[in-house]
């Protein structure tokens, strides 16, 4: 199917969330995810099935102000 | 009306010639306060830019002292100020730059004790921090005390920039609800930066501080824009407010501020 990640689109295998990040080789300890328009709770990620044309978005965290 | 001597007449000329500040808004900007949290790579260019616009009063907030390491991109900061507390250093920079404008600088750790009673002096927050903790604690401080802030951060080659305006829109933890496990992101002194980088996300938070306080433009309320400086890309996210959030949901769970230490072990020192 294909998806909508990070603004871009991608075509991939997986439904689930969590495998999807593993495909993008993301830690999911370092983003924050979005999909559609809810932000998914960390412990929901491993069971987040996702849809044709679902939009996906990994949010960085970032610091380093200083 | 707006007794500005002519030595300041011509200092902000070109933002009077602009249609949208005017004599006017230059009053504006000049009754205007801001806190920018951090004097290091962000925190930089934001004071450097809000002076220089004759904001009229900026508050500096850092315990630091100024490290070799700094001066690839915290450039309020110079060769010479090695080991001086980056408040003093910071004030003298930009005293020298615009002595119009009232630098008060406050040498301490941001703590639950004191967060809200700084914030809530302002009228715009800036967040320049290295660290986690201190990121959650500035954005509850500022939900609590209904205080504007724009956040912003940097890693690597990318920057993400944002405002949050309590009353209308998302906060952080409506995006990012929890901090990163201890440990797991690295900081710009393990992972490294660009440094101009903090030059361009610093600026971007100035722009939108100063577009807040004319209330002019297109507010970047709701909007996170992510910069890639590889691809040299800007993209935006839309971010709401989360009904679920654990400090501006339906039903929050956090009443009152908490302190993170455990989180900033490893951002510390950055």
């Amino acid at each position: 199917m294909e998806l909508v990640v990070n603004g871009e689109k991608h075509e991939t295998e997986t439904s689930n969330l969590l495998e999807l990040l593993e495909e993008f080789d993301v830690n999911p300890d370092l983003v924050s995810l979005k999909v559609n328009e809810q932000v998914v709770n960390k412990d929901r990620i491993e069971v987040t099935e996702l849809s044709d044309g679902d939009e996906v978005e990994m949010l960085f965290f970032m610091g380093g102000g200083n | 009306m707006f007794d500005f001597n002519e030595d300041e007449v011509e200092r902000y000329s070109r933002h009077i010639l602009l249609q949208e500040v005017g004599v006017e808004g230059q009053a504006k900007l000049r009754e205007s306060s801001v806190l920018v949290v951090g004097a290091g790579g962000l925190g930089s260019p934001v004071a450097y830019y809000l002076v220089a616009a004759g904001v009229g009063k900026i508050g500096i907030v850092d315990f630091d002292e100024v490290d070799l390491s700094n001066l690839q991109r915290q450039i309020l900061h110079s060769t010479d100020d090695v080991g001086r507390a980056k408040t003093d250093s910071a004030k003298e920079t930009l005293e020298a730059l615009n002595p119009n404008v009232e630098i008060i600088t406050y040498n301490q750790r941001l703590g639950t004790d004191n967060v809200e009673d700084l914030v809530s002096q302002y009228d715009i927050v800036i967040d320049g921090v290295d660290n986690f903790a201190a990121r959650y604690l500035v954005n509850d401080a500022c939900v609590f005390t209904n205080t504007p802030l724009v956040e912003g951060g940097i890693l690597r080659f990318e920057g993400q920039v944002t405002l949050i305006d309590p009353e209308e829109g998302p906060c952080y933890r409506c995006v990012f609800p929890e901090p990163p496990k201890p440990g797991s992101i690295p900081s710009c002194q393990e992972a490294g930066v660009l440094g101009a980088i903090a030059g361009t996300i610093g600026t971007l938070q100035a722009t939108e501080a100063i577009k807040y306080l004319l209330g002019i433009g297109e507010s970047l309320i709701g909007r996170l824009v992510i910069y890639d400086a590889l691809q040299l890309s800007f993209r935006e996210v839309k971010i709401e407010q989360n009904s679920d959030c654990s400090l501006c949901g339906a039903k929050p769970e956090i009443t009152e501020l908490e302190e993170y230490t455990i989180h900033c072990s490893l951002q510390e020192n950055d």
